[in-house]
Formats: C-alpha cells, sequence, structure tokens
C-alpha cells in the first residue's frame, strides 16, 4: 500500500490531478498531501513492531516533505490564516513522526495566531479536525469541554440515518471518530454508548457493500479498531470482502475509477495519473485499515464468526432469495459481497442474517416500496432478529405510513 | 454552486441550440403565464427578480457511487496504481 503512496506523491503532489471533462476525478494537490501525511501519522504507531514497514514510512516521509513544506503553502499560511490547518496539515503529521521545520513551524505558528485565523465557520466534524490538529501539533492529549461539546454535535450524537443516509453525513460520522479517538491514540469521550454507535456504524457498512463504496465502508470499519471493540460478525465480514477485492485487482478499486474514461486517455502518463486520482484515496483508507488493526491495543476483524444468533439453513436460504428479488441491479450482477456469501461456511453465513435483512430494508426504503418494508419486518420479528436502528426505523416508516394513507382518504373525501 | 463550463458543456449548449431542439418560444409563453404572478409571490427571487438568464439547464446526472467496474478489468490498472 505505501507503494501506492508512493507513486501518489510522486504523480499527485506537486499539482494535484485536473480535469475539466470528469469533475470527479480531480483532486488538489494540498488534499493529496495532507491525506498521505494523515496516514503515514496512522501507520507510525504499527512501525513499532515492523522494521520493515518503519523503513518505508521513513522513505515516503522525505518524498513528501518538499510538497508538504512547499512555496504555495507557505504563501497559503500568510494569506489565508483561516485555512492554516489546512495548509499545514501535512507539515503537522510529519513533525509529528519524527521529521520537524522550525523555520515552517514559526510561519505556521503565526498564521494560526493570526487575527483571521478563525473567521471561518465550519461544521462540528470540521472544527473537531481543526483541534485535532492542534493537539497533534501540541503533543497534547487533554479533553477539554469544546471537544465533548462538539463531539455531542456532530453525527456521533445522532444517528446518520440507518435505512436512507446521505454519504455527506456518514463521512461526517466516520470523520467525527477519527478525530475524537486522536486516531486511537486516546479514550474518547463519547456523546452516545458505543454499543448505539457501532449499531449505526453496522447499518453505514451495509449500505456501503451493497453500494461497493468501499472507500466510504473502509471508513466505517475503522469504528472498530478505534474505539478498540470486538468486531461483529458484519464488520468482519465487510473486511473480507474488502480484502478479497483488494486481492483480486491489486489496489481496493472506487467507482470513480471509469474504464471507459481511462481508455480515452491516450498517453501512459495521464492513464497512470487519472488511476492514481481516483483510486489512491481507498487505498490509503484500506492501508490505515490495516495499519489500525496492527496496532498494539486496537481490535482486529476475525477470522471466523459465528454465534448465538444463528437463522436455519431454510431461513437463511429465504432471505437470500429475498435479497435477490429486491436487487437494484438485475439478476446475476448482485454486488461482490454475494459472491463472497456464497464461499462462506453455513455456520458464518447464517450468522450474517441481520446484515441482509438490513440491506433488504436499505433497498426497499430506497425504492420507497412501503410494503415490502412491511414484509421484512415480519420476517424480522419471526427470526427473532428484530435490533438496530434499520429496523427501528423501518417499523417508524410503517407507522408513518398509516398516518400518510389516512390523509389520502380524507383527501379523497373532500373532494 | 457555480464554475466554468467545460469546451464539452459549451460544446453540447451550443449543438442544442443549432439543432433548434429547445424551443424558446414554447418555454417562454409558458412561463409568460406563471411569470406576473410568481413575481408577486416572491418566491425564487433569484430567477424572478433576477435577470433570467438561465432558461434551459441541460443537467448531467452522474452516479458516481454506482458500481466498481469489473474487477476483471480494473486488473490491468494495477501497475498504474503500484508504480
Amino acid at each position: 500500500m505505501l507503494k501506492i503512496a508512493a507513486s501518489t506523491v510522486h504523480a499527485l503532489a506537486g499539482q494535484g490531478y485536473v480535469d475539466p471533462d470528469e469533475p470527479e476525478a480531480q483532486v488538489g494537490a494540498t488534499k493529496v498531501v495532507g491525506e498521505t501525511a494523515f496516514l503515514l501519522l496512522a501507520a507510525m504507531p504499527a512501525s513499532r513492531r515492523f522494521p520493515e514497514l518503519h523503513r518505508q514510512i521513513s522513505e515516503l516521509a522525505s518524498q513528501l516533505i518538499p510538497h508538504a513544506r512547499a512555496e504555495a503553502l507557505r504563501v497559503g499560511l500568510c494569506m489565508r490564516p483561516a485555512l492554516a490547518r489546512d495548509y499545514g496539515l501535512g507539515h503537522i503529521c510529519l513533525s509529528a513522526i519524527g521529521f520537524p521545520d522550525p523555520t515552517f513551524d514559526r510561519l505556521y505558528r503565526q498564521s494560526v495566531e493570526a487575527v483571521g485565523a478563525g473567521s471561518v465557520e465550519r461544521v462540528p466534524y470540521r472544527e473537531m479536525e481543526q483541534r485535532w490538529i492542534d493537539r497533534i501539533w501540541s503533543g497534547s492529549r487533554g479533553k477539554t469541554r469544546d471537544d465533548t461539546r462538539l463531539a455531542r454535535l456532530s453525527m456521533l450524537g445522532r444517528s446518520p440515518g440507518a435505512l436512507i443516509a446521505s454519504r455527506e453525513d456518514i463521512y461526517a460520522f466516520t470523520h467525527a471518530l477519527f478525530y475524537v479517538t486522536d486516531l486511537g491514540e486516546r479514550s474518547a469521550v463519547l456523546p452516545r454508548s458505543i454499543r448505539a454507535i457501532l449499531e449505526d456504524a453496522e447499518a453505514a457498512l451495509a449500505r456501503c457493500l451493497d453500494t461497493e463504496d468501499y472507500d466510504l465502508g473502509g471508513e466505517v470499519l475503522l469504528a472498530w479498531p478505534l474505539l478498540r471493540y470486538r468486531w461483529s460478525s458484519s464488520a468482519s465480514f465487510a473486511f473480507r470482502v474488502m480484502a478479497r477485492v483488494e486481492d483480486q485487482v491489486g489496489f481496493l478499486p472506487a467507482p470513480t475509477t471509469r474504464l471507459e474514461r481511462y481508455r480515452q486517455l491516450e498517453r501512459e502518463e495521464d492513464r497512470k495519473r487519472y488511476v492514481l486520482a481516483t483510486a489512491y484515496h481507498t487505498a490509503y483508507v484500506m492501508g490505515m485499515l490495516c495499519a489500525m488493526m496492527l496496532r498494539p491495543g486496537c481490535t482486529r476483524a476475525a477470522r471466523s464468526w459465528g454465534g448465538a444468533k444463528q437463522t436455519s439453513a431454510s431461513n437463511h436460504r429465504h432471505l437470500r432469495d429475498l435479497l435477490r428479488s429486491t436487487s437494484l441491479r438485475g439478476s446475476g450482477n448482485e454486488p461482490h459481497w454475494f459472491t463472497d456469501l456464497d464461499d462462506l461456511p453455513q455456520r458464518e453465513s447464517t450468522a450474517l442474517s441481520h446484515l441482509l435483512l438490513v440491506v433488504a430494508l436499505q433497498r426497499a426504503a430506497k425504492g420507497g416500496e412501503i410494503e415490502r418494508l412491511r414484509h421484512i419486518l415480519e420476517m424480522a420479528v419471526r427470526l427473532r432478529l428484530v435490533s438496530g436502528p434499520a429496523m427501528r426505523e423501518a417499523a417508524r416508516v410503517l407507522r408513518s405510513s398509516v398516518l400518510l394513507s389516512n390523509s389520502f382518504v380524507q383527501a379523497d373525501c373532500h373532494t | 454552486m457555480s464554475r466554468t463550463r467545460t469546451a464539452t458543456e459549451q460544446e453540447i449548449a451550443k449543438a442544442l441550440i443549432e439543432s433548434k431542439g429547445v424551443d424558446f418560444e414554447k418555454i417562454g409563453a409558458v412561463i409568460g403565464k406563471f411569470g406576473a404572478a410568481a413575481a408577486l409571490a416572491a418566491d425564487g427571487d433569484e430567477i424572478w427578480c433576477g435577470t433570467m438568464r438561465v432558461l434551459v439547464r441541460v443537467l448531467r446526472i452522474r452516479d458516481p457511487l454506482g458500481p466498481v467496474e469489473q474487477l476483471s478489468e480494473l486488473q490491468q490498472l494495477g501497475q498504474s496504481v503500484r508504480g
């Protein structure tokens, strides 16, 4: 994975990637630099046990230094102190892993202490990020009341929505978790119970698996090692799916990498830059996930699972048929996780029935199929698997649908 | 959020106008029916009290989170990524 990071730095850290006809592929150099440094910081604790990893991190850090302290960033620090932490992220992370630069640091300090440094309004998780950068910079791990207040206001303090969640809200949820735990470095003061937060993570994971959104799915999986909690069957299964896809392709792909666009580009160099621009982030997420699992004290995905909440083989088959019938992509074109599900031994497969029910509910909700929601909930009741936010939301939709249908009847009576 | 039109978007807009695929007279007639009332209602004031320069929008609906491409085909890109 650090090879991918080295290629990314080489190809994109200088000028980013610009493609006016493919806006989703575009990425700025500052983002690439900041995220690479972030990855190195996250991987450093694991490298204490693996000297080769430590060597590779140091080598990559050396390549990154000229970009993290580039002239454009120094000018940015002078001109836009409100964005100081965004410009300085690469420098801060590199300093924290043993590559300081006192001259750049003085410029940075002047910028964050400038009068205009606070002149940007940020959503809670972005504000949490700013505080986290300050903690990395100062080396302080102390918790303040503001940290607690921000966590409560963030998506950790509320559910991102288990049936129909926006990608942005799940993203806010995962990032808030990075910062509240200092990337696993401190025990977090959480605004809700770990159990409630992980239930939301499971629902988000179901959505990510079913849409093959491994970029976000990998970030969601970080919830388990960051909270140092034992991985659930669903989380372990999701990790297995992503690892298998990564092994098959050679990198963990993202939906933004389009073969059509790749083939339109004629020059090999342009093709390489395109693939890196669209794929590097997902690869980094997988790298970060693996680094967290290797970190002392953090938890790892289970190699096998099973447990009390297993359904019978016939009920499980029934669930799979239900999922095939709710497919949003047509038969024979199921998402990757279906293949992995088929390959599981029965004990592990039947332990994933709750995940299958959540996916079925999410598909029904996406299609606005209230009758199907009811049918799936009834099945969950029969299987004694009614738990978690997706089930609660589905029940709420059914209750609302009664009011909805009454309002239609009243409207008919008035006409 | 506004952004500059790309060359392709400019080309599409030009081709649409030249093809006469967009009937501006009909659009004008339809909008004309609502214009005065809508202006008084003051909803959407940026459009109604502004210059009304945007008459037709061609939206390119993207689904960047559609499924991942065929894994077997993506394998060939692995070399680009790993360097």
